[in-house]
């Protein structure tokens, strides 16, 4: 049963409420929750910017802060990822950076964000124009689109960076999965040219661009380019460039993206060894394998099963069925990392 | 064919604690005098507008390859809507309209609506009533004749219940007692197969037997049956220590009592005394008091070569074995009725405060209870400790193992919870890891699941954590696999007891009550968890001091670990599992009262 935790109150003890549906994406962790309580009922602790936790159980699976309550009676919970799109990036003395640690941290230090920083994430600035420009959210998607991995926010309110796993934590039974996934071609790049500002000279800035892209992907399912602006960055290196443009393309992987999500009833998905999956266990952030279907999604490569990385899931409490959506490509393992050609 | 000459039947509609509106009594109408006029009303009931509705299922189609019909799976039941179609005979015009207002006043708001069957011994059934409304039919002819019609429209709970609420009281623990130690074939028989070999063997009665014979269904098996009676009368769990040599690919098990068909509930599963022996506890029928003959059987695949089944011990009890100290206890309940009902569990203790409290039910499934340190496997060393919930600690480094049968612990959605303690303040990482295997296998098969845990421990202070969850079991395995359970992390914390709670089908509560002697604003000696029901919809929680619990207030939500009150008896059974690290053998009752579909039987 999940449970949220308002202001510190168990809410049952504030009042009745409906099934909580919770909303995890990947990258970010805890996205939010959605209860409706009687529209009538006021209390001093369901306000705008209230602490809540989500429990399930006695296990927390969400952090996040209350929505102003709205005159329907609905309450919504905005996972404390969403606190860095307004955080700007300054230490904790207030000078600009770009240096994760050095911006979360400040960011915990002015309250600004209140999730906690248990490892280090990077101490080495991200790109040396710091101007205040970037927000927290900027900073972490930009740095970990360079480092080709993700951040978000856990469910016990931790910041983390992390790839995408590699193994499978369920699977959907080939007589559920069936034909599989159907590959999408709009989100589908064989190669990538991202635009940068070198200098700045005396009529404005001096722009370059670098490529990367993968060849075998090129060949096998015809050249497809698309073109990223880095100008938001200032003055960086060519050299910086192509890290920030290859680690886009690591996460992509020229492949073909997905153009269809899941809506899974129970016992629809199971642990590798068999057992349904309590659907209240399935997040984005976890790797699902359709059993037994042909994955053609990829150059060169037929794989006897697709593996996806949950991108979203939605689950209400109680519920037999659970939607789940996908994260645009697959997950990265090394051999497949080793494949990918980089111009 | 049995005809009823003298009905009995009864209906009447009130407000919880008024005076109810009684239309009918003993199959006779009442006659209601109005007070200011003196003229007398009387509320005909009439058929077939008169019922009382049905539960409406709550039911989610699921997805399948059927290609005709759907696979539903039920949710819950939403509420019934029952009907009383009335027809007011009054003495005069002011009867008429006491009539109406004495219907209004038992409208509109919560009420119980009374029906008592027409045969004579039969329970009558309470509906909960919602919320309901009456309707006027106009009828010009009827009023000459200082008659008024009306329908009554409720909305009512789904299920009905029984008048009274049962209490199940707080019962003191007792030791078992040896019925049968398993050093003499004397009272023992082989039946299944005919062929078997009675013997006694290592000191335990032993069927030697032909795994290849069929014993029904294709299957192969054994029994041993003791035919002495056995006085069940205060002692209602019985238990037998068995072992077979078809491990680790065990047979399927079940004990039968006084030749009959049935299986016995298996309530608790543990260890055996003996090493490769496990204890398997059945509760027989409240009606019994004796037990004229106890067969405990196995049946398997079948196989060449000789095969052995095997009893080390008997025991009977009035209560369930504890596991480690009588701060954890285990009961049972049988609450009546034909669909699962909401209780109120209370814990209490005359001085001293609860301490960390845990009120765990769950419907009765192969023996399962949640501790885990009855299945260690390998640990550091273990330390005797009487004043811990286990009775024992070991240090969590090299990593505590535990192994429980599969078949003794439900599939699905599972917490893992621990009681640890570290001599020194730190913030540290816990690493749990769930797998499956089999009985000397010392990998696992198939995909683990694991976590680490963030623990922030103070100074030389026992803490109960939720470390994580995961499914039970992570691979689906024969009824022969194991789940194993790894903690570790650490090499200065230390675990008292880590438990398994079942959450599809459970509820859990967990609240800190402090330990000492209890007092306002100290710790806490009582606490009371009730299910939501009409008068409180959202359940309560509260801890106490007194036994009437007039002092009793809802505990600091930082002292509640986890809030479920929904605590549910299933028909079929269900076990109660309760920590209380302040206090040994703290006193655990139930109230509930018994639900039905529609009628209810007499208990």
């Amino acid at each position: 049963m999940f449970h949220p935790k308002v202001d510190g109150l168990w809410l049952r003890a504030i009042g009745g409420f409906s099934p909580v549906t919770v909303t995890h994406t990947w990258p970010h962790g805890f996205d939010s929750a959605t209860w409706e309580m009687d529209p009538r009922f006021h209390h001093p602790s369901l306000r705008a910017n209230a602490p809540v936790t989500i429990y399930d159980g006695g296990v927390p699976i969400g952090f996040g802060r209350l929505q102003e309550p709205g005159e329907n009676g609905e309450m919504v919970v905005n996972g404390l990822w969403q606190q860095t799109r307004h955080s700007p990036c300054l230490t904790a003395a207030g000078g600009f950076t770009t240096t994760p640690n050095s911006a979360i941290d400040g960011a915990i230090s002015r309250g600004d964000v209140t999730f906690t920083r248990p490892a280090s994430i990077s101490s080495t600035g991200w790109i040396t124009t710091a101007n205040g420009e970037l927000t927290l959210e900027q900073l972490l998607d930009g740095y970990t689109a360079e480092a080709g991995m993700r951040w978000g926010v856990d469910n016990y309110g931790r910041v983390e960076v992390k790839a995408d796993p590699t193994a499978p934590m369920w699977h959907v039974p080939h007589a559920v999965a069936g034909r599989g996934l159907q590959p999408a071609e709009d989100e589908f790049y064989t190669h990538i040219t991202g635009r940068f500002i070198t200098s700045y000279g005396t009529s404005g800035p001096v722009y370059d661009v670098r490529t990367v892209g993968s060849d075998d992907a090129a060949d096998y399912f015809g050249r497809r380019g698309v073109q990223v602006e880095l100008e938001d960055l200032g003055v960086i290196t060519a050299a910086k460039a192509i890290s920030i443009i290859t680690g886009i393309f690591l996460r992509s992987g020229a492949r073909m993206g997905w153009s269809e999500g899941l809506d899974l009833t129970y016992g629809q998905i199971v642990t590798p060894g068999g057992v349904p999956a309590p659907l209240n266990q399935v997040q984005a952030g976890q790797m699902v394998r359709l059993a037994g279907v042909v994955d053609g999604s990829r150059a060169y490569t037929l794989g006897m099963s697709q593996d996806v990385v949950l991108g979203r899931s939605t689950y209400t409490d109680g519920s037999d069925r659970i939607s789940l959506s996908i994260v645009d490509q697959a997950p990265r393992n090394l051999a497949d990392v080793l494949k990918v050609a980089v111009e | 064919m049995t005809f009823v000459t003298t009905p009995v039947h009864g209906l009447s509609l009130g407000v919880p604690g008024g005076t109810p509106l009684v239309f009918v009594e003993d199959g006779v109408t009442v006659v209601h005098t109005d007070a200011l006029s003196g003229e007398t009303y009387e509320f005909d009931v009439l058929a077939p507008d008169t019922q009382w509705g049905n539960p409406v299922p709550v039911v989610e189609v699921l997805t399948s390859m059927l290609t005709n019909g759907a696979r539903v799976r039920h949710l819950r039941d939403d509420n019934r809507l029952p009907s009383v179609a009335l027809t007011v005979r009054a003495s005069g015009p002011n009867g008429l309209s006491a009539a109406e207002k004495a219907l209004q006043l038992v409208s509109g708001r919560p009420a119980e609506l009374i029906w008592q069957p027409p045969i004579p011994n039969a329970a009558p059934t309470v509906f909960e009533v919602v919320w309901s409304q009456f309707d006027h039919r106009m009828d010009d002819f009827r009023e000459r004749w200082v008659e008024r019609s009306y329908l009554v429209s409720l909305q009512a709970l789904p299920h009905g219940r029984s008048v009274s609420k049962i209490i199940t009281p707080a019962v003191v623990g007792a030791a078992p007692t040896v019925v049968d130690n398993g050093s003499s074939a004397t009272n023992w028989a082989v039946e299944i197969p005919a062929t078997g070999a009675l013997s006694v063997s290592s000191g335990a009665v032993t069927n030697t037997y032909d795994p290849d014979i069929d014993v029904g269904s294709g299957l192969g098996g054994a029994n041993l049956r003791r035919t002495a009676d056995i006085d069940v009368s205060d002692t209602p769990y019985l238990s037998n220590d068995w072992a077979t040599s078809k491990a680790p690919n065990p047979p399927l098990m079940g004990v039968t009592v006084d030749g009959e068909g049935a299986l016995l509930p298996e309530v608790r599963r543990e260890p055996g005394t003996t090493a490769g022996f496990t204890r398997s506890w059945y509760q027989v029928p409240a009606a019994s008091s004796t037990v004229s003959s106890f067969s405990f059987f196995v049946t398997h695949v079948r196989s060449t070569g000789s095969a052995t089944l095997q009893i080390d011990k008997v025991q009977k009890a009035a209560t369930l074995p504890s596991s480690g100290t009588t701060r954890q206890k285990v009961a049972t309940i049988f609450p009546g009725g034909s669909v699962p009902a909401h209780g109120t569990v209370l814990v209490q203790h005359d001085t001293d405060g609860l301490g960390h409290t845990i009120v765990f039910s769950h419907p009765i499934e192969g023996g399962y209870t949640p501790p885990l340190r009855q299945w260690l496997a390998s640990s550091d060393t273990v330390t005797t400790d009487t004043t811990l919930v286990s009775g024992a600690y070991n240090i969590m480094s090299p990593v505590t193992l535990f192994e429980v049968p599969v078949s003794a612990i439900p599939f699905g959605d599972t917490q893992l919870w621990a009681r640890m303690k570290r001599s020194t303040a730190a913030v540290v990482n816990i690493a749990w890891a769930a797998s499956s295997t089999f009985p000397g296998h010392e990998g696992f098969l198939g995909n683990a699941h694991s976590g680490i845990t963030t623990v922030t421990f103070p100074a030389n202070q026992w803490i109960l954590v939720p470390l994580g969850r995961f499914t039970a079991p992570p691979t689906k395995t024969g009824v022969g696999g194991i789940l194993r359970i790894g903690l570790g992390g650490d090499s200065t914390a230390v675990v008292d007891e880590a438990w398994l709670f079942a959450m599809e089908r459970g509820t859990l509560t967990v609240v800190d009550n402090f330990t000492g002697t209890a007092g306002l604003g100290g710790s806490a000696n009582r606490l009371r968890v009730a299910a939501p029901s009409l008068e409180e919809p959202y359940g309560s929680l509260d801890c106490g001091y007194s036994a009437d619990w007039s002092d009793s207030h809802t505990p600091a939500s930082g002292n509640v670990l986890c809030d479920q009150v929904s605590h549910e008896f299933d028909p079929e059974g269900t076990m109660i599992f309760t920590v209380t690290s302040g206090v040994t053998d703290a006193a655990v009752s139930l109230e509930h009262y018994p639900r039905w579909h529609t009628h209810a039987g007499n208990i």
